[in-house]
């Protein structure tokens, strides 16, 4: 009986190791769902890379990969790690909640996870060429109307030591505008994060995006902010990328609120086709239909080009440079103008099939008023810099 | 490739399996084997394996022509010139970066001189031929005249790379004829995946304290976290390198061969001695067989025993390594080997068996210091922070380094199971066959949490490795 049973372990778990390679060879994934990204080919074999060792490192690779059940493994065994990490520091935040604690890429603050702090000193470097970028804009469109707006985060505040980095400091301090061109969207406590932005994600909440609205106005000297005619809840259980990404979706879930406001009539263009809305701020939620809402599934996604066109002729025409955070205000700010254009750097190239020319595109849509807004990323990734 | 990753787990071992058992004929699976060892070398060095293949030949000719040697002085050349050949491939890609890195202050040329990138596993094929050579000298083993068995002895996978040393005695019969039965296959695959459990879940865990704590901020990581980077270190060894062999001897035992063990619970030791009984043991005997004694052993003058015991020892750091740290190891344990042989009698064999224990874990864990950092400067910087005490700001690293805690988690499993605690268990369960039912289901289990490991962790190479 043992013989049986040690000879039927051996081939079991041999045949079961083939299988699994034979499957992985057979039925090859396109997508790493749990990694959120394309998932890697096995290699063709060439005997120059052998040779070398990258068919050797590809082959490895691709297996973390299309192995079946793979991403199920690594779910299961990352959550179990992330389970024991979470549970020793939410006790130790619980007793000291005035300090970090490290959670995978983030921090646990207060019990809520936050991104660590950036100080600009280490990143000078990286501080004084994005200014350089977007200073020789200015200096090369003196015709144009700039603006800069930064939406302070967690990235910008030391919340142990209830002080801001300084980096917005340092990024708009070395800009050739005058200070009536600038504006920083404050987050200068705790308390200030906590009231404007998701525990889950890290974007700004309802409340945060629609008060760096009404500073932008100001900013851009622009009246009558548009005001809410109500707050709706979509969900008790949003989950939002921040959460998810670090691990951290299984505790945390949080409510998804948003306003919603009478905008008045224009016209959308989504990477140069026409469409219906941007986001769904006018349409109703269905959670059924639509599935889990997401901050982008709301407000709208991070397309290369968004063009909006209101009846406001005269109202001016504005290039907004931005990112996601941008997304949640855009439809709003458009309200004040003629044509409002919302460029994301990061995809406009793919989306469009060319390369964004800033001279090109500002006398190709008339535009005289130009907006760089971000956050800290956003003035720090050489994907957001702007080509004259 | 190493045992621990998904190529060999998945594709080479089960394809080299299936071929090999869907063989009837010996000298065929021979053939598979020989095929599938070359493969498995060349799939690291796909360069170096032409070296691989030289040094089985200067040991197969070298071997050759001491057999029609007629006098004993024609066989002791021949043999000379066979390990002048050998040891020469060892100096040339493992040891002429360091002579002539050494050597700079007085030849300053030398420091144009590059280190040739190391082959992967030259130190033990190398010592495997020697000792098949050596041997045949002695009249210990008849003459392989099929370079092609020769060569399947020197390259067998499952110990090509990093050991155990297998003797050519071991495995001279099982070369020609060995049984390949279901209880050895299953017994293999277990072995194999308990070794394989101790190198990804135990030994790459508490590496991770270790690397946490020397690459930290000296102002956070005092005495006590360098104390806890030591004893990490002493787990991350024993369990990558017995875990290693655990899986060598289990793949052996798959394929019909009946590897020595490597490891006998060294960290159970109450003296060093008896630590290097038990430790790398493929190793010790091999210099014990033919360098020690050789040279006289202890039957000898009291001075010559001395050098005997400095020379053995020099020359197993160096044989760990082409780098001065580890000479210093090496000359360590001969100091302490020296002072115990010296100290026994009249004071170790009165303390208690725990403070013996106690005092051959300290002297260990150190000596795992100075095998670790190879860097003298970082070595300095270690000995300074374990014995000059500096505080560790544990709060500080409770906050920021928490992703170790996991692992932290993993360290008194380890440690524990340093110990035979589980050897009379696993004995007993073998005996029925509800038992091993039981013992295959845990392996199933262990092999399932190993992979997710692993393509969760992804690059994970052995210490010994680069040996």
């Amino acid at each position: 009986m043992k013989r049986i049973l040690n000879g039927l372990f051996a081939v079991g778990i041999l045949a079961a190791l083939l299988a699994a390679m034979a499957l992985a060879v057979l039925k090859p994934k396109a997508v790493n769902y749990y990694e959120n990204r394309p998932a890697a080919a096995l290699p063709a074999f060439s005997g120059a890379e052998a040779v070398s060792g990258e068919y050797q490192t590809a082959l490895e690779t691709a297996l973390h990969d299309q192995l079946p059940a793979a991403q199920r493994l690594e779910e299961r065994y990352q959550s179990g790690m992330n389970a024991l990490v979470f549970r020793a520091i939410a006790a130790q935040s619980a007793a000291r909640p005035d300090a970090y604690y490290k959670f995978r890429d983030l921090m646990l603050y207060h019990g809520d996870i936050v991104y660590a702090p950036v100080f600009p000193e280490p990143l000078l470097g990286e501080i004084s060429h994005r200014a350089e970028n977007i200073n020789a804009l200015l200096s090369a469109h003196p015709e144009l109307d700039f603006y800069v707006f930064y939406i302070e985060k967690d990235t910008d505040m030391d919340f142990e030591a209830n002080a801001p980095t300084g980096f917005s400091d340092e990024m708009l301090s070395r800009l050739w505008l005058p200070e009536d061109h600038k504006a920083v969207f404050p987050v200068r406590s705790f308390a200030d994060f906590r009231a404007r932005f998701y525990r889950t994600d890290h974007h700004w909440n309802c409340v945060g995006s629609y008060e760096g609205y009404t500073r932008l106005l100001t900013l851009l000297g622009k009246t009558d902010p548009i005001l809410p005619e109500g707050t709706e809840r979509i969900t008790d259980t949003f989950c939002g990328s921040k959460a998810i990404t670090s691990g951290a979706g299984a505790y945390f879930s949080e409510a998804f609120e948003v306003y919603r406001f009478p905008f008045p009539p224009m016209t959308v263009t989504i990477n140069g086709a026409r469409a219906s809305d941007y986001g769904r701020q006018t349409q109703p939620w269905n959670a059924e239909a639509d599935g889990a809402v997401s901050y982008s599934g709301w407000y709208g996604d991070d397309h290369g080009e968004v063009i909006f066109r209101t009846e406001n002729t005269g109202a001016g025409k504005i290039l907004v440079l931005g990112e996601s955070f941008d997304n949640a205000i855009i439809k709003l700010l458009a309200s004040h103008y003629e044509t409002l254009c919302a460029v994301d750097l990061r995809s406009y190239a793919d989306d469009l099939g060319k390369p964004f020319r800033f001279s090109d595109y500002v006398e190709a849509h008339g535009i005289d008023t130009v907006l760089f807004i971000g956050n800290l990323d956003y003035f720090k990734v050489e994907a957001f810099y702007t080509e004259g | 490739m190493v045992f621990s990753s998904l190529t060999f787990l998945f594709a080479f071992l089960p394809i080299t399996a299936a071929l090999y058992f869907l063989i009837p004929n010996r000298i065929w699976r021979n053939g598979v084997l020989l095929a599938a060892s070359l493969l498995f070398y060349a799939w690291g060095e796909p360069v170096y394996i032409l070296l691989l293949l030289l040094a089985a030949l200067e040991g197969y000719v070298g071997a050759r022509v001491m057999e029609r040697q007629k006098t004993v002085s024609g066989r002791k050349r021949a043999l000379g010139v066979t390990t002048a050949l050998l040891l020469g491939n060892l100096a040339v890609f493992k040891y002429l970066g360091f002579v002539c890195q050494s050597l700079t202050p007085v030849i300053p040329a030398l420091k144009n001189v590059e280190a040739l990138a190391l082959p992967i596993g030259i130190s033990f094929y190398t010592f495997q031929i020697l000792s098949y050579n050596i041997d045949l000298y002695r009249g210990k083993v008849g003459l392989q005249r099929s370079f092609l068995q020769l060569l399947l002895y020197v390259s067998l996978f499952p110990q090509l790379i990093a050991g155990p040393i297998v003797r050519y005695a071991a495995v001279e019969h099982d070369l020609r004829c060995r049984a390949e039965t279901w209880d050895d296959a299953g017994a293999g695959v277990r072995r194999f995946i308990r070794g394989l459990a101790k190198k990804v879940l135990l030994a790459n865990s508490a590496a991770r304290i270790a690397e946490i704590v020397y690459a930290g901020d000296a102002a956070i990581f005092g005495t006590g976290a360098y104390w806890l980077a030591a004893v990490s270190y002493t787990l991350q060894i024993y369990f990558d390198f017995s875990g290693y062999s655990d899986m060598a001897i289990g793949l052996g035992r798959l394929f019909g061969f009946r590897f020595s063990e490597n490891f006998d619970y060294p960290y159970r030791s109450r003296s060093v001695t008896e630590f290097w009984r038990r430790w790398h043991i493929s190793l010790s005997t091999w210099f014990r067989d033919y360098v020690y004694i050789p040279l006289g052993g202890n039957r000898t003058s009291k001075a010559k025993w001395v050098r005997n015991i400095l020379v053995v020892w020099a020359l197993t750091g160096l044989w760990h390594g082409a780098a001065w740290n580890f000479v210093l190891w090496g000359l360590y344990y001969a100091v302490l080997l020296l002072l115990e042989k010296a100290l026994e009698k009249p004071v170790l064999q009165k303390l208690p068996g725990t403070l013996r224990w106690g005092m051959t874990m300290l002297l260990v864990t150190l000596g795992w210091v100075l095998f670790d950092r190879t860097d003298m400067q970082a070595l300095g910087r270690a000995l300074q922070t374990l014995f000059r005490f500096r505080a560790t700001d544990w709060a500080v690293i409770a906050q920021y380094h928490t992703d170790a805690l996991p692992y932290l988690a993993a360290l008194p499993i380890a440690a524990v199971l340093s110990f035979p605690v589980l050897k009379k268990p696993i004995e007993r369960l073998n005996e029925t066959a509800w038992g091993v039912a039981v013992l295959n289901v845990v392996c199933i289990a262990l092999l399932a949490v190993c992979v997710a490991a692993l393509i969760s962790e992804r690059f994970n190479p052995f210490i010994y490795f680069r040996f």
